[in-house]
């Protein structure tokens, strides 16, 4: 009897277990449905968006066409690639060179430069925001794309964290066996030991690429042209910059949103394992 | 140099409310009810400002030699501040009154219709008229109630703020002679006229505003009519517009419980109008 | 150099000085002209590189660098206000440009950098020099160049990897650093804004203003204030979204659950799409005229509701970031959970422990143990956490009684959107805001330290290796 009174509490136990979940799944799934929702909503006559169901309800493509026809957002989705790209390459090799230095090469100012590395990275990011664009100004590249690239990767260094910790698991063991067989320091680096940081190469390569996508911030300060927006920035703008705009852009807003998120799904999708195993590694020894 | 005004005026929907309604904010309520309201950005200090001006309340900015901001002066909390508090309260109070109005709001409202009349500038003559279309008036801001249920009751006219759209030469432009040129043309008498007409922004040079073209349009009439009552946007402190926009909110948030600690709310108002940092 | 490389080092100065007094005449000659040393020796290449160097150098600081870094120290930045000047051939007034300060602060500042990198460069030299002496005693050879380059790549390959981020990180982070935080002892707002007006030294009279009451002129109310709502929000935002994401975890990884991935999936579509598209979205559905209210045909104020020191936008806040971060925690929870070592479940089910007594003896601690380090750098992070309370009500409701005072502060301002705020607005006060920088970094640099140093206690790099 025993028996099956545990099985009817498991039962009962994950039963339970499943309603939560569908609840929670729901409800973490809702908002992403309505901006899917507007996104294929024909913005109707009225104009109005607020009503869930009107009565003149219509679905259709229209907001894409109004996205890549009207509103420079083809133009700001090339700024973004050019800029992601950019950046995640210079950004990955900075992070790269920084950590592989601080973490398996030995010299004097190692521990003082790996201090005085964590506490610069604890300034706030926009304190230094208008300095930067003077310095930028001064240099003649306010409003250009090349500014971008150089802002984000300016600072990549200060990451190197997670990759040192990273590269510590890494047993000397190879590296021994490679100099006495007479490599050079930078075969070492370049042949054995990169290599092997795969995973967590290719997490830095996906942080640093999506960063440009979200940054609307650093963006707002440095580019005043419209046609060099990055994506960030045109959406923001999109419905909160000038006094009618919610209204009239929403539906395009949402299809946007949707466009963008879909990049960034699929690259997530394509490299979830490495993902998922450069969060614990970094969690975990960093 | 100035090509346009920048005043707020009243819109309305000439099928709900007539001539004589809109002269006065209670007559505007009275033909609203809680699905057809009226609409008035109380938590931005460029609109709410109007009822104390109407009553004759001001500041007063003394600047330095560095026109840094020495000193401020508001009059907004006396006790005539205070009455007139009292009555922005007791419409916000009011179903009818839509207090949290912005425009893009207002847009939507004249749309489907939940809004009737509203107060708002220039610069949404067109989408509002698209709206209306045959229904579409205006006129100068209304008149409210001060007082009321007194025996002082009296009806005070709603002073706005107005501004002028300048056209400016930047002082370390390259061109300047040149860039002062384009503004000079940019400005002149037959574009303003061009301007009205494509725009429908109204001429700030007089002549221009004789043209009977100008003379004909109902928002050119309405401007002109609220100009006789309006206040120029200068030396405005800067601290004016955050403190008022809390006043304003702290209102809107009152409305819903009802309760609204007036005294409090205006002093700190004030307070922080009056503050300099210098 | 060998035998003293045993030793504990010397610091640079002590080094500095033996040089001096132990080298050769060369050695010291070279402490005036770099290079000297060198070049006396032989090495030609080195030597004319350093001397080329300090040529140049002395050549940018009488042309330029010289004059702003006088004025740095002169007591005021700039003393010529611009004027106008009728210009009767063009009929126009034009601009006279007088000082401009924030131009001499900045080319001071970049002076001052330059030179420390001269001071370094001028040491290396000396140091080289001596070692040359040392060598020579030796009876060794010197190097030569080409064994230098060598041994940049061998060595010291250190120097080329760390160089090139280095520099990206000197011009873009330093730098602009040290210029904000010399910003906060001087007087740059929008009343002193160069070009037109002139900004000056203050001392420590932002910082007064700011720490104390000063009879109603200091904000140090409204900082508490700000400072309160940082760490409960930084506190709730990190522990709700690691609490849930571990209860999530735990059920989708309890066994007998079907379609774990199915599960996994539906949380995170939730980030798919970036960050502030979602809380723009939520911002435009939470608004008094959205479409929650339109649903639940209400019209509250979710996130204007400026009573009880705006309790309900707090809230919300907190709700909103739950849903944005749970995805997040979820993932990394379920990854530590898949490697928690099955022994302890099964010794603990041997001695017939309950569910809720596995979850709170064995899984927390372990989960709390290896993610300590992220839940500190979260909160950490969370108090700087910008784009959730930036999108959802810009700072949150103005509220005078309670953050008035002319700090433009409001009322579910972080420290961080306060300074946004300040550096953005219409008249901005740069000063305060680096003020507000100055104090985030203490905080966090103070938090981090405590608790990196106490982590590191308990584990070594080297072990691993």
């Amino acid at each position: 009897m025993t028996g099956n009174f545990l099985k009817i509490r498991k039962h009962a136990s994950n039963l339970l277990v499943y309603a939560i979940l569908v609840t929670l799944g729901i409800l973490w799934v809702l908002p992403i449905g309505y901006l899917v929702y507007t996104a294929f909503r024909v913005t109707p006559s009225t104009g109005i968006i607020n009503t869930l169901f009107p009565d003149d309800l219509r679905l259709g493509f229209s907001n894409f066409s109004r996205l890549f026809g009207d509103t420079l957002f083809s133009q700001w989705l090339g700024n973004t690639m050019i800029v992601a790209i950019s950046s995640c390459a210079l950004t990955t090799a900075f992070i790269l060179m920084v950590s592989y230095a601080l973490s398996r090469l030995r010299f004097r100012l190692r521990r003082p430069i790996m201090n005085v590395l964590l506490v610069l990275g604890m300034f706030p990011g926009f304190m230094s925001m208008i300095a930067v664009y003077f310095i930028l100004k001064a240099m003649g590249l306010t409003n250009s794309l090349l500014a971008l690239v150089l802002v984000y990767s300016g600072s990549a260094a200060l990451s190197y964290y997670i990759c040192t910790g990273f590269f510590d698991t890494v047993p000397r063991a190879m590296e021994e066996a490679a100099i006495l067989d007479g490599a050079s320091q930078p075969i070492v680096f370049w042949k054995i030991i990169l290599p092997m940081a795969k995973p967590i190469i290719v997490y830095t390569v996906l942080t640093s690429f999506i960063s440009p996508w979200c940054d609307f911030i650093f963006v707002n300060t440095i580019i005043n042209d419209r046609n060099k927006y990055t994506v960030a920035l045109g959406l923001y703008k999109m419905i909160n910059a000038e006094k009618n705009s919610f209204n009239d852009n929403f539906t395009v807003f949402c299809a946007g949103a949707l466009v963008v998120g879909a990049i960034i799904v699929t690259l997530f999708m394509s490299m979830q394992k490495y993902y998922v195993e450069g969060i614990t590694a970094g969690a975990v020894k960093g | 140099m100035p090509y346009t005004d920048n005043t707020f005026f009243l819109y309305y929907n000439k099928s709900v409310l007539t001539e004589t309604d809109v002269a006065s904010l209670d007559g505007i309520l009275s033909k609203c009810s809680a699905g057809k309201q009226f609409a008035y950005p109380m938590a931005d200090g460029w609109y709410s400002s109007a009822f104390y001006f109407g009553k004759g309340l001001g500041f007063e900015v003394t600047y330095n030699d560095h026109l840094a901001e020495t000193s401020i002066d508001c009059d907004f909390d006396n006790a005539t501040g205070e009455a007139v508090t009292q009555a922005m309260w007791s419409y916000v109070k009011d179903s009818r009154f839509k207090a949290d109005a912005n425009d893009s709001k207002i847009a939507a409202g004249f749309n489907d219709g939940s809004i009737v009349a509203a107060v708002t500038g220039i610069w949404n003559r067109t989408t509002i008229q698209n709206y209306l279309g045959e229904n579409f008036a205006a006129a100068k801001l209304p008149t409210y109630t001060l007082y009321k249920g007194t025996a002082d009751e009296e009806q005070t006219q709603l002073v706005s703020f107005a501004g002028y759209k300048l056209m400016g030469v930047n002082n370390y432009s390259k061109n300047k002679t040149d860039a002062m040129d384009f503004a000079e043309f940019y400005c002149s008498r037959e574009n303003q006229i061009k301007h009205f007409e494509s725009r429908g922004f109204v001429p700030t040079d007089v002549e221009a505003r004789a043209d009977e073209r100008v003379q004909a349009d109902v928002c050119a009439k309405a401007i002109t009519e609220q100009l006789k009552h309006s206040k120029t946007q200068k030396s405005v402190p800067s601290t004016l517009w955050i403190p008022l926009e809390g006043l304003g909110n702290a209102m809107i948030t009152g409305a819903q419980s009802g309760s609204f600690d007036l005294k409090t709310q205006l002093k700190a108002c004030v307070a922080a109008i009056e503050k300099t940092t210098n | 150099m060998g035998k003293k490389r045993e030793r504990i080092k010397p610091n640079v100065f002590k080094r500095l000085i033996f040089a001096f007094k132990d080298g050769s005449y060369a050695t010291r000659l070279s402490f005036l002209v770099m290079g000297f040393g060198q070049i006396a020796r032989g090495q030609l290449a080195k030597g004319f590189s350093y001397f080329l160097f300090q040529v140049l150098f002395a050549l940018y600081m009488i042309f330029f660098g010289g004059r702003y870094v006088g004025h740095l120290f002169s007591g005021n930045l700039g003393s010529r206000l611009s004027g106008e000047r009728w210009n009767e051939s063009l009929q126009i007034f034009e601009k006279v440009s007088g000082d401009n300060s924030f131009l001499i602060l900045l080319y001071g500042v970049v002076s001052l950098v330059l030179f420390c990198v001269f001071l370094t460069v001028w040491a290396m030299n000396v140091f080289g020099s001596y070692e040359n002496d040392a060598r020579l005693e030796r009876g060794q050879e010197l190097s030569t160049f080409r064994a230098d380059l060598r041994s940049l790549i061998n060595e010291k390959f250190y120097i080329p990897l760390l160089l090139p981020p280095f520099l990206g990180l000197l011009v873009f982070t330093v730098m602009p650093l040290i210029f904000m935080v010399l910003i906060a002892f001087t007087n740059y707002d929008y009343a002193h804004m160069p070009p037109g007006k002139l900004f000056d030294w203050v001392g420590f009279k932002n910082f007064q203003a700011m720490f104390s009451l000063a009879d109603g002129a200091g904000f140090a109310l409204v900082f508490l204030r700000v400072l309160v709502w940082t760490f409960v929000w930084a506190f709730f935002a990190t522990f709700t979204n690691y609490f849930l994401g571990l209860v999530i975890a735990m059920l989708i990884h309890k066994k007998g659950i079907k379609l774990k991935a199915l599960w996994r999936t539906l949380f995170v579509v939730a980030i798919a799409v970036p960050q502030f598209v979602t809380l723009l979205l939520m911002q435009k559905i939470l608004d008094g005229d959205g479409i929650l209210n339109k649903i639940l045909s209400t019209n509250i104020l979710w996130l204007a509701d400026q009573r009880y020191f705006s309790l309900l936008p707090r809230t919300m806040i907190i709700l909103v970031n739950i849903w944005i971060g749970v995805p997040y925690t979820l993932l990394m929870c379920s990854g530590i959970l898949l490697n928690v070592p099955t022994d302890y479940y099964e010794a603990a089910r041997i001695d017939g422990a309950s569910a809720p007594q596995i979850f709170f003896k064995i899984t927390l601690p372990y989960m709390m143990h290896i993610t300590a380090p992220y839940l500190i750098t979260q909160f950490v992070g969370n108090i700087n956490n910008f784009n959730v309370i930036w999108l959802l009500t810009g700072g949150g409701p103005v509220d005078n009684v309670y953050y008035g005072g002319g700090s433009q502060a409001q009322s579910t301002d972080l420290l961080v959107t306060w300074l946004y705020r300040l550096t953005t607005d219409q008249n901005p006060k740069y000063n305060v805001a680096s003020v507000i920088g100055i104090v985030i970094f203490v905080i966090s640099a103070a938090l981090s330290l405590i608790t990196f140093n106490r982590a590191s206690a308990t584990k070594s790099e080297d072990a691993f290796q």
